[in-house]
């Protein structure tokens, strides 16, 4: 096979109520791997992992990072100390990163203030993901920061540690340009892929957030060029489903394997 | 001026006044100006100017409005230019470049570059015959074709031959962020100002675009001193939510989304003290214009 990459879906996107029914429809869907978010009961996730086979190559700390670049010192406190969390649970579960928001700015909180705070609270927590092996893998999202790929890697690079990464969304960067720049240029210090599309003409028609209701391959993603620059960089790690929109009248299940699918076709370009 | 010579006496804003040839002037002062509260002149882009007639009748229609400006567009008739200034009594503070979309730095083509290079430099030179202190310069361009980072290489080393011109004319180069998916990030824009290591490169800041991305007080902060000139533009994200992206700029001026007190505020905490100039739809009739110059008044005293 061409491309060495796996597939695998963000825990939130497969059906079901307890962690072993999300596992066992991911399996059941075709996937290779999950990505939970942190904070749960790793005994419950280490058996449904067993169960059902499923990897678990990163840990989504999503929901706890974002208050690295809160105002208020304490939050920022609790940020740093959700992450080292998220880096024991990937440690037992055996991801090789946790997913991080690295913040945001708002009105409230400024640009050069969400840098410096970000940087500053994720540094407290390099020695232990250098320590664990797990790497702290920063996303694009749409937190109206780290807008510019260059400016991403830099971000990456002051901390002059390994265990600092990027963990790159490829829906998400359409807005602001073209995702296989970003590839390009994060190059190594991307650790995981987030699937993901996104159309330009939704956007430019129905509204900004309009741009992530389609199906993937029929939005804006050049796939080809974004696959190319995926083996660009001999990238040949996990690429996770994170899909932002869901057709309506679908069955949960039967949506699932149509991801996989999708999936397949698109690691296949 | 040598170079070398010009940029060790130029470190400060002092010492940049104290400069006589290829100096950068201060805005002059009106006593009128000076004695209210911002001394802000305002003034609009000519290319928004609709109304009908030549050079001087829109210079007229501009002077009528109650603008004491406009921005020029470059590689006009300079002759008619000057005639139509000196007749009206406007001032020209900035000029915009005619090609830099069409012909931008940040092309992988040496030839497009090259030619976009020139029409900076002429720029500058119309800048320097109309008494203008800075051009507006679209950086670069990135498409699908053109990689973010290198429109950063190629657009900074032609930037980089058109500052001795610069220093020399005493006309500063002055980037704009404008939706070319270039220079996103605001730290990136000063820091890309920064390289050039030399006064005669600064920003255009336009409050409206930034809109989409952040918020315009934190880049006029975070860009301070240098911001050479601003453009006022509304944006609504209301529209962009819920009629497409590029509606968001389908808004009069006051409103959309900009927090003007909040805009003027930072204006003020970076003690600028230029001119701001409407980029806004509206001006293609006499009464048109007059609205965009009372809704630029009531935006300075907020």
């Amino acid at each position: 096979m061409k491309r060495s990459l796996k597939k695998g879906i963000w825990y939130a996107s497969s059906p079901g109520k307890t962690v072993l029914e999300k596992f066992q429809a991911a399996k059941a869907a075709g996937f290779d791997g999950i990505e939970p978010p942190s904070h749960l009961d790793q005994e419950e996730v280490l058996r449904a992992r067993h169960t059902t086979g499923l990897s678990i190559p990163s840990v989504s700390c999503g929901q706890h990072s974002r208050g690295l670049s809160n105002p208020d010192g304490a939050k920022r406190d609790e940020a740093v100390e959700g992450i080292e969390q998220a880096l024991r649970d990937a440690k037992r579960y055996g991801a090789s990163s946790i997913l991080v928001v690295p913040g945001g700015v708002t009105e409230q909180v400024t640009y050069a203030a969400a840098y410096q705070r970000v940087q500053d609270g994720l540094r407290k927590t390099v020695p232990l993901a250098e320590e664990l092996g797990v790497r702290l893998a920063c996303e694009n999202v749409w937190n109206h920061f780290l807008l510019s790929p260059l400016e991403a890697a830099r971000f990456v690079d002051e901390f002059h540690s390994p265990a600092v990464g990027w963990h790159f969304d490829v829906g998400n960067a359409i807005y602001l340009g073209w995702p296989e720049q970003w590839i390009h240029i994060l190059g190594p210090r991307i650790q995981k892929l987030h699937i993901k599309e996104f159309s330009r003409k939704n956007m430019n028609e129905k509204g900004l957030r309009a741009g992530f209701a389609i199906e993937y391959l029929e939005g804006d993603n050049d796939w080809p060029a974004v696959m190319k620059a995926v083996d660009d960089i001999g990238y040949h790690s996990w690429a996770i489903a994170e899909p932002a929109w869901q057709p309506k009248g679908v069955d949960p299940t039967a949506r699932l394997k149509q991801i996989c699918e999708k999936m397949d076709q698109i690691l296949a370009l | 001026m040598h170079r070398r010579e010009f940029l060790k006496t130029s470190t400060g804003a002092l010492a940049l006044a104290a400069l006589a040839p290829g100096a950068f002037a201060a805005e002059e002062k009106t006593p009128e100006a000076a004695a209210s509260k911002r001394a802000i002149k305002k003034g609009i882009m000519w290319a928004t100017v609709g109304v009908k007639g030549s050079v001087l009748e829109k210079m007229q229609a501009i002077k009528e409005a109650g603008f004491e400006g406009t921005e020029m567009m470059s590689h006009m008739d300079q002759d008619e230019v000057l005639r139509a200034r000196d007749a009206t009594g406007l001032t020209i503070p900035s000029v915009c470049g005619r090609d830099h979309w069409s012909k931008p730095l940040s092309s992988p083509d040496p030839k497009v570059r090259a030619e976009g290079l020139e029409a900076l430099k002429q720029t500058l030179r119309d800048g320097k015959r109309y008494g203008a202190s800075s051009v507006l310069l679209v950086p670069g361009v990135v498409t699908k074709d053109i990689a973010y980072d290198d429109a950063y290489k190629r657009s900074q080393a032609e930037i980089r031959k058109a500052i001795p011109l610069a220093e020399e004319l005493g006309v500063k180069i002055a980037c704009e962020n404008v939706w070319n998916y270039f220079l996103l990030s605001p730290l990136e824009a000063a820091r890309y100002v920064d390289e050039f290591k030399s006064p005669a490169v600064g920003w255009h800041f336009d409050v409206g675009n930034v809109i989409t991305y952040g918020w315009p007080e934190q880049w006029i902060r975070i860009l301070g001193p240098r911001i050479q000139k601003l453009h006022i533009k509304e944006f609504s994200r209301k529209k962009r939510d819920t009629e497409g992206l590029w509606k968001g700029f389908d808004v009069k001026l006051l409103e959309g989304d900009d927090n003007w007190p909040a805009v003027m505020k930072a204006v003020d905490d970076i003690s600028y003290h230029g001119w701001v100039m409407t980029e806004q739809p509206g001006g293609d009739s006499p009464e048109g214009l007059k609205d965009l110059a009372d809704r630029l008044g009531k935006i300075l005293a907020s």
